[in-house]
């Protein structure tokens, strides 16, 4: 069964945090919430936590209502951005605090408490920090200390926020790692929030985009990235470029050409997006052939060649992503002229509020020859 | 002057004439504070004790000198309690939560500062006098606040209420509700987090808080001054004694005196000591 | 649905304004009845006496002054103390405290002791001419007396926390000592400067204990408005006198203590986003 959010709502004055947002968690799932900070992903999980309460909509977990229950019996078991470890006591101290505030009755015998403590410190590569104090751990640690913390008191629900925020790089990739094994041996339902795409798509089974308040999309990292949804999810997750591009029939004029439209209905389309991303602008093997373009930087990171182009006729810049080793073959210098081609667009229809109600990828061959004037349906405003 | 010539600059080395303002500007401050206070604190001992250590000893063991240093100890043991819990009230309202009226609360709380200690006094006397709102309700049942322990309490009260909220509530701010909130979602309830979480974090604060606030509370006079009636042995705080006792017996009131400035030396030194050793968790900002 | 996801805000808040109401709001109220019910003619009648109005003059134009002189001083001391380092520098900054804790009966009688014809002080400046104790320059003096840690314990913080870099800065464009002063560091610190005023303000005009000694409380001359307030209650039984006189006394500093954040909100509109 999992957790069902539905419909959540949340305003602070005039800004909406969250507007309608739906959500199910199946049991033992590794979710990701990805989006830019004010996307409303924090809202989300402090209301999963029981430190907000939404306006509208509501949670339940296995039929049961999440709301209605308070904060301290609800099971959730949360690892805060700052980890907001008790300064004043020791390792073991925070990671037993959940289990000693136990009333009494539920509360475990004081060697029951330590030999859980001792079993997560050593779960969470911590034996020998027992006694250490949060302020003499690494950041790293301090991290693991928070997650053992919230694992004490067996909660059903793992939420962490932020968890790699404010880590440094190389930690970060190894933490990132040890964690998703962790998740894997353990098995617990897990929902964490980021802004950062490459963690959320290594990471979780299922990624959540929001924006504004809203879900974008909601699908597996493969999905996401090779179908985003909308344009936003283009833009954010797979760098997609805007291109002014407009919709004639079953046909799409971008700069001069015209490519084929298969599977996008135009009806109720007010406006139209046209995204190309990095790696599907590629040097045209031969000159004459393609868009013509002037090669503005060149920048080489990590196998890859981040080439700046200025496509004619267009305004802004757009950036091109090679192998170290398709580049090789070309001798194009910083300020000369060179011919692209863009493999594969995306291509979106928004209705007049923003709701994307068609979308599709095209492909070439797609046909070179000007375009002839004509009676174009000028969609767009 | 000694301490004039260990001046010693941050960085670099200055030049002679920035040196020179350097020592002019120490000698300055220095002159400032030894005139404006180090001179009448030696005056009070040295007043105290110019008839003699006999005489001094004669003087603070006078009954009516005991009987106030009683009274001034339990209105302050009154007093303060009350403002520490005021204070930890108002701190855990004013920080964990968002509500309407909470600049005006705030407002309030720092009101007593700006309140002259002589009009505190006289607004509990137009209310729980002999002619306020409840004078004739309080005679009735045989209850007096004025001129009597109520009254005295009301006052310091009144005069104390912002000392321990005003150091608690810029550090609680600080601290944030991180903590609290972490301690909620692990099954602590409300007293626990209190006792667990809160209080072993702000407690130097609390402390520092709490020794300012008695410091005043014992030291209090306009307040005290005017619901007091100044009834011998009765009603004459320490302060009060002293008062009165300097139109009658200088050297005693000196002596009297030196007792309440002695009270103040320990405060200060032990608000140094709780700054150099806990100064890092006993204010926000620094 | 309550948002107060923390426990204990209704026994919190509930506390707060039960002592807040009890100790303070039934006082005040209190005070604004019986000078509303004295009406407009009636409060006139109280407030224009020629020793009242002397009082209420000399109140807040002593005070006007002392708190001023408070903001030089107490920037001398906030200054050599957290910017340079002397022998007895930690005694010094301890001792600041010593008018915020020593009980203003106590200080009273001190100053009156050193100040008076006979005293260490006053014998010496006798001679030239000068008397302090029991006239208006000896309620200056004690007024200066209890201001002055607000102001030094306002600004140390402040000073300790303004970068060195903004004057190495401005040394490096070329600004003198003196314009590196009054350019860079006065108006950053000018907002602190005028709350400390504001404190040391409020804290002159109310004060009893430390200047009715030294005050020597002649008539006309000498007498401070709470003084007159004491008067009435304790000699004269004049209780709606008092409380005249004690509203005004509010009102009047709170006005001005609200004119001060005004300009203080101008003065620090720099930090101010947007």
């Amino acid at each position: 069964m999992g957790i069902e959010i539905s419909r959540l709502r949340r305003q602070f004055g005039s800004f909406i945090a969250l507007d309608d947002v739906s959500l199910d968690i199946a049991d033992g799932e590794f979710v990701a919430v990805l989006g830019p900070s004010g996307s409303g992903k924090t809202s989300l999980l402090r209301i999963l936590a029981g430190l907000d309460q939404p306006d509208l909509g509501s949670v339940q977990r296995d039929g049961q209502d999440l709301l209605a229950l308070d904060a301290r019996r609800r099971g959730v078991g949360l690892v805060f951005q700052h980890y907001a470890l008790f300064p004043h006591m020791t390792v073991a101290q925070n990671v037993a605090f959940g289990l000693r505030v136990r009333p009494w009755r539920l509360r475990p015998k004081a060697s029951a408490i330590k030999a859980s403590v001792e079993a997560l410190l050593h779960r969470v590569e911590l034996d020998a920090f027992a006694s250490r104090y949060p302020a003499q751990l690494s950041g790293g640690q301090r991290q693991r200390v928070a997650l053992a913390r919230a694992l004490a008191i067996e909660p059903r629900l793992l939420l962490l926020d932020e968890p790699f925020g404010a880590l440094d790089a190389q930690v970060r990739v190894n933490l990132r790692r040890w964690l998703r094994e962790f998740h894997r041996s353990l098995g617990i339902t897990t929902l964490f929030v980021t802004h950062d795409q490459d963690e959320a798509l290594e990471m979780a089974d299922r990624v959540v985009v929001m924006n504004r308040g809203r879900i974008e999309q909601i699908g597996t990292p493969e999905q996401i990235y090779h179908q985003p949804a909308t344009a936003f999810v283009s833009r954010f997750i797979a760098r997609g470029q805007p291109l002014p591009g407009e919709v004639a029939g079953s046909s799409l004029h971008v700069l001069g050409h015209a490519w084929q439209l298969d599977g996008f209905s135009s009806t109720d389309i007010h406006t139209v997006a046209v995204h190309v991303r990095p790696e599907h602008i590629v040097p045209a093997t031969r000159h004459g052939e393609g868009l013509a373009a002037c090669l503005l930087s060149l920048r080489h990171v990590a196998g890859t060649v981040r080439a700046g182009l200025q496509v004619e006729g267009m305004d802004e810049p757009l950036e091109a992503e090679w192998s170290e080793r398709d580049w090789s073959r070309h001798s194009v210098g910083v300020g000369e002229p060179i011919d692209v081609h863009f493999q594969s667009l995306s291509v979106f229809g928004m209705d007049r509020e923003g709701r994307v109600r068609a979308r599709t990828d095209c492909h070439p061959p797609y046909s070179a020859s000007p375009i002839a004037i004509g009676p174009w349906r000028r969609l767009g405003a | 002057m000694a301490a004039v010539a260990a001046v010693v600059s941050i960085g670099g080395r200055p030049s002679w004439s920035v040196r020179g303002a350097r020592i002019a500007l120490v000698v300055a401050a220095v002159t400032v504070l030894a005139w404006l206070l180090v001179l009448p604190l030696l005056a009070i001992f040295a007043e105290a004790f110019r008839q003699g250590v006999a005489f001094f000893l004669d003087a603070i063991r006078q009954p009516d000198t005991l009987a106030a240093v009683r009274l001034t100890l339990t209105v302050a043991a009154i007093a303060v309690p009350v403002n520490l819990v005021f204070g930890l009230a108002a701190a855990w309202a004013m920080t964990h939560f968002h509500f309407r009226g909470k600049a005006l609360l705030g407002a309030l709380i720092d009101l007593p500062f700006s309140v002259s200690p002589v009009v505190a006094g006289m607004m509990l006397i137009l209310v729980f006098g002999k002619y306020g709102w409840f004078g004739s309700w309080l005679e009735a049942h045989g209850w007096q606040v004025i001129f009597a322990l109520p009254g005295l309490v009301l006052a310091t009260v009144f005069v104390t209420l912002p000392f321990v909220a005003r150091e608690l509530i810029p550090l609680m701010q600080a601290q944030g509700s991180e903590q609290e909130e972490a301690a909620l979602t692990l099954g602590a309830n409300g007293w626990q987090i209190f006792f667990r979480v809160t209080l072993p974090r702000v407690r130097w604060a609390l402390l520092y808080g709490v020794l300012l606030c008695n410091a005043r509370a014992m030291g209090e006079f306009g307040a005290v001054y005017v619901v007091s009636g100044h009834l011998r042995g009765l009603t004459n705080t320490l302060p009060l004694q002293v008062d009165q006792l300097y139109e009658e017996n200088f050297s005693a009131a000196f002596a009297v005196a030196s007792l309440l400035a002695l009270l103040t030396l320990v405060t200060l030194g032990v608000k140094r000591v709780l700054e150099w050793r806990h100064g890092e968790v006993l204010h926000a900002d620094h | 649905m309550s948002r107060h996801v923390l426990p204990g805000f209704r026994l919190s808040a509930g506390y707060t304004l039960a002592v807040l109401g009890g100790c303070v709001l039934l006082p005040l109220s209190a005070l604004l009845w019986t000078a509303c019910e004295l009406g407009p003619a009636g409060w006139w009648a109280q407030v224009a006496t020629r020793r009242v109005l002397a009082s209420l003059r000399l109140s807040f134009g002593a005070a006007l002054l002392a708190a001023s002189i408070d903001v030089i001083l107490g920037l001398l001391i906030a200054w050599v103390l957290v910017r340079y380092r002397f022998a007895f520098r930690r005694v010094c900054d301890a001792l600041v405290d010593l008018p915020f804790a020593l009980p203003t009966a106590v200080a009273g009688i001190a100053l009156t002791a050193l100040y008076a014809p006979n005293g260490w002080i006053g014998s010496r400046l006798q001679p030239l001419g000068i008397e302090v104790a029991y006239t208006r320059l000896g309620v200056l003096l004690a007024m200066v007396f209890v201001g002055l840690p607000f102001v030094v314990r306002t600004l140390q913080p402040v000073l300790e926390s303004l970068e060195s870099d903004l004057e190495e800065a401005a040394y490096t464009l070329g600004a003198s000592p003196l314009q590196r002063f009054s350019r860079v560091l006065l108006p950053l610190l000018l907002p602190t400067l005028l709350t400390g005023y504001a404190l040391a303000l409020a804290r002159a005009i109310g004060e009893y204990g430390s200047v009715v000694f030294i005050s020597g409380n002649r008539l006309f001359r000498t007498e401070i408005a709470p003084y007159l307030i004491v008067q009435k209650i304790d000699s004269q039984y004049d209780y709606r006198g008092a409380a005249a006189l004690g509203a005004v006394m509010l009102a009047a500093s709170l006005l001005l203590l609200m004119a001060v954040a005004v300009l203080q909100r101008w003065t620090h509109r720099w930090a101010v986003l947007r």
